[in-house]
Parts: C-alpha cells; structure tokens; sequence
C-alpha cells in the first residue's frame, strides 16, 4: 500500500529529518515506528500523508507516485486522504469544529452521504471509542484523554483504508489505552492497514508485524515480529 | 477486556469518486503561514560575527537612515545613501538578496503607481524622489529584519529605555507568533486531511480554526503567567545587556557623518534658494 525509495527530507539544508528511507507496507499488515525521540518518526508519518513531500527520493501509494502534482489533482488529493487518516500526536490541534459531533461528521458531510448514514457513522464512532456522552461537548471543553479519543474517531468515521498514528496512546488512562489497543487490533483483523509511530513496547507487541526502527533519519532495522 | 465490534461500514472498502469543491483558499493559507514560520525559525540562526555591530547600534543606525531620508530635501544625499545601501547589497548572498530586496521593490513600484498621475502636471521630481525614498527606509528595515535575531531585539529596546511592560510584551509576542503559528498550522493540515469532499461550511470551519487558536492562546497565556508567578516574577522584567564592541564605534561615527552631510546639503539647498 505504501512504498517508500531512498526517501529524503530536510526541513532546510542543514537539518535532514529523513535520509535515505526505504519501507514498504502491504495493505492489511501494521508498522511500529520506534526510535528516540527527533528521529524521524512524525516526519515519516506526516510524509505518508503526503503533508510533506521527499525532497529526494520516491513515495508511492497503491502503485501511484504521490508528488507535487499528484495532490495538485484535487479529486486525488481527497480520495488519498479519504483513504489514509492521520491522527495526530497533538490532538487539540486537530479538532476545529464546535461539537464533538460535528467533529466526527465533518468528513461523512463532505462525502455526500445521506444524513442517515451520516449518523450511523457519527454513532458508531463515539460508541467504538466510548465517548457517546461528550457527543454535545465542545471539544476544547474535554480532557486530553478524551480529546484523543474524538481525534481517533473523527477518523474514523471516514472508513479509511490506512490508519497513521502519532503516539497513539499518549495521554491515555490505563483503561483507555487498553480500549485503544483492542480497538487497533480488530481494525487489524478487518484488514485496514496500520502504521504508528509510538514508545510503548506493548503496543509494538500486540499489534505490529514490523518493527521500523529510526535513528536519526535513518531506518536502521526492520524486524518481523509475527 | 474484549474485542470490540467492528460496525459494517467500517468493514466496507469504499472507492467512491469525492465531490468536487474549490479549497485553493485553505492550501494557500496554510502554505503562506507555512512559509512564515520557516522564516520566523531561521531567524535564530543568523550570524552576527564577531565583528558585528550590535543590534542596540543597528536598531539605532536603521532609525537615523530612515529619519534622514525621509526628511532629506536634497536629493544628493538620497542618492547617497542609496550608493552606500546597494554597497551593502552587493556582498549579500543570491538567495537572501532575493529575501530582502522583496518588499523594497514592491514598496518602490507602488509608489511609483500612486505617484504616476501627477506627471501629467509636469511634477516629475516626485515621481522619482518618493519611490526611491520608499526603496531605500524600507530595504534599511528589510536588512535590520533580516540580519538581526529577533529576539535580541528586546535588549535594545531595554538599552533605549522602553519600559518593562513593552519588553516584556514584545518578548511573549515574538515567543507565541511561532508557538500558535504552528497550532494553527496543525489545525489547517487538519481541516485539509479531512477536506475529503465538498464542504458547504468552509466559513464555519475557519471560523473554528481561528476560535481554537484563540481560546488555546488564552489558555497558554494564562498558564505562563502561573509558572512565571512560580518563578518570583514581580513585575520587574531584566535581560541580558550587550556589551559595547569596537564595531559600534565606527557605526555611530558613521552615523555622526550621516547626520554631518545632512545638515550640509540642507544648509546648501537653502542657500542656493
């Protein structure tokens, strides 16, 4: 699904944030992406997201060279990004709508999809991350862990292909990070592809095939865990 | 605890074609403040030399070249200043000459516009003096801007004696230009994963940009106060004072000169009138 070749990027000349990068993730499977911290790991995620883009090197998504001009194609730009949700390290960054359920209907919305289906999608998210009571909260009035957890299903609620993941279950309780992990692993039994950038060495475990591990750049190991 | 249900249109592969809708206005943005921020961020890493002037100097020279040019009548010593500003340039890499001529110029041709009509009334002096007035106070604060951190910016205005409130606002200021820059940034690469169709609400959901910003701003805000509280702040607001080099010197005998020469050529426009 993703394919990336002796990829490079430097936010300027004298700071290369990758060097070099080559992975590929099949469709179905799920990728850790460990490694201290400034070595890479958000660049390479918001590089699958095509929010940065290789200054050298070739990034591709289901076979097509994500570029420039690809995203300058409008009716690419919005089915990749239909297809590869992002959920960010900062979740207070990525909420921008008044209510938490006008958060996760905002993609639905723009689908042209009926206002039931809508619906069916905005209630199955809130009640697969167990936030149904926040439903007429705003989302800035919420707790960081629930913020997250809004995060995570207003991506969902896309039905994406992909799910990218920045620190996945920082900011979590106990209790939600296990709700997380459980809620990952059945979107890997139903074949959506995962890849996340994370500290926590359970959530490796219990979810990754692979281990990509950065340092500064470069991906220096890519071990088989299942 | 126990696997959760995966609901059926979750389970679905979609490959449906997405509604066309204009957001050119939303990338635009986002790549402008993008931009910005990268400038802002490479502020820091400007080099002085070890030879430099101060900025406390610099902010002073800049301020005097631009009262002197604005009141200059005599355009000689326009023509001056302008030799010795297009000197300057000439040592300037390609690249940030590209940087700093930038608003120069626009402010050049603009006036240049403005101006243009009063040629048809024979007054074709203006239309050269003005424009090159504005060419030269704005690249004078164009290489002030691009060749001085900003944050050392504060010092000098403490050496000029400006209050503590306004060192200490245009401290934070510089400080949350970059911090909201880049939430709102996040925000808008946010809207713009998630812009998957056509969006009937684009003033709304700008409108919720711009409002968690603000209310993120308030927060922060709030927050340093509390930890500059919990840190003995009582008002009084110090930093650190440049010492004065041997390079300051011959940047504030350049700039006796400047003021020397001016009051020369308006002594001798005056007598020639």
């Amino acid at each position: 699904m993703f394919e990336l070749e002796n990829v490079s990027y430097a936010y300027d000349e004298n700071a290369p944030a990758l060097d070099g990068v080559s992975l590929r993730v099949p469709k179905g499977s799920a990728v850790a992406l460990v490694g201290a911290n400034g070595s890479g790991k958000t660049t390479l995620l918001r590089l699958l997201n095509g929010l940065v883009l290789p200054t050298r090197g070739e990034y591709r998504f289901d076979g097509v060279r994500v570029d420039k001009r690809a995203l300058k194609d409008a009716a690419f730009a919005k089915t990749f990004h239909r297809r590869v949700g992002f959920v960010f390290q900062n979740a207070d960054a990525q909420l921008f709508c008044g209510s938490v359920d006008d958060e996760i209907a905002f993609g639905p919305r723009q689908l042209d999809l009926s206002e039931e289906e809508c619906r069916r999608r905005v209630d199955g998210s809130l009640k697969l991350l167990g936030i149904e009571k926040l439903r007429f909260r705003p989302p800035y009035a919420t707790s960081g862990g629930e913020k997250r957890k809004i995060a995570f299903a207003s991506v969902l609620s896309l039905n994406p292909d992909a799910l990218v993941m920045d620190e996945p279950l920082a900011g979590l309780d106990a209790q939600s990070q296990s709700l997380v992990v459980d809620l990952l692993k059945a979107l890997r039994a139903a074949n959506k592809t995962l890849v996340f950038a994370t500290h926590n060495e359970r959530l490796v475990e219990e979810i990754a095939d692979v281990r990509a591990t950065l340092e500064f750049g470069k991906l220096v190991a890519a071990d088989r865990l299942r | 605890m126990t696997e959760p249900r995966i609901p059926d249109w979750l389970l679905v592969e979609e490959r449906r074609e997405p509604p066309k809708d204009r957001d050119v206005f939303l990338r635009r943005s986002a790549d402008a403040l993008r931009a910005l921020l990268r400038e802002i961020r490479s502020a820091p890493e400007r080099r002085h030399g070890k030879y430099a002037f101060s900025t406390t100097v610099r902010l002073a020279f800049t301020f005097v070249v631009v009262l002197l040019v604005s009141a200059a009548r005599n355009f000689a010593f326009v023509e001056l200043v302008g030799v010795g500003l297009l000197a300057l340039l000439a040592t300037y890499h390609s690249k940030k000459l590209v940087r700093v001529l930038a608003a120069p110029v626009q402010a050049f041709i603009l006036a240049a516009i403005i101006l243009a009509p009063s040629l048809f009334w024979g007054q074709t002096r203006a239309v050269v003096v003005v424009p090159c007035k504005a060419f030269i106070t704005t690249a004078a604060l164009a290489i002030l801007a691009y060749s001085t951190n900003w944050n050392r910016f504060t010092c000098a205005f403490k050496a000029f004696g400006a209050p503590d409130a306004l060192v200490f606002i245009f401290d934070l200021t510089l400080k949350y230009v970059v911090v909201l820059g880049e939430i709102c940034l996040e925000t808008l690469d946010a809207v713009r994963l998630r812009s998957v169709g056509r969006n009937r609400r684009k003033a709304r959901t700008l409108g919720g940009v711009v409002g968690g910003v603000f209310w993120r701003a308030q927060k922060m805000a709030q927050e340093q106060y509390d930890a500059m509280t919990c840190r003995c702040f009582a008002g009084k607001y110090r930093r650190f004072r440049a010492p004065f080099r041997a390079a300051d010197l011959l940047a504030l005998a350049l700039c006796l000169v400047l003021i020397a020469l001016f009051i020369y050529l308006e002594y001798a426009i005056r007598c020639s009138n």
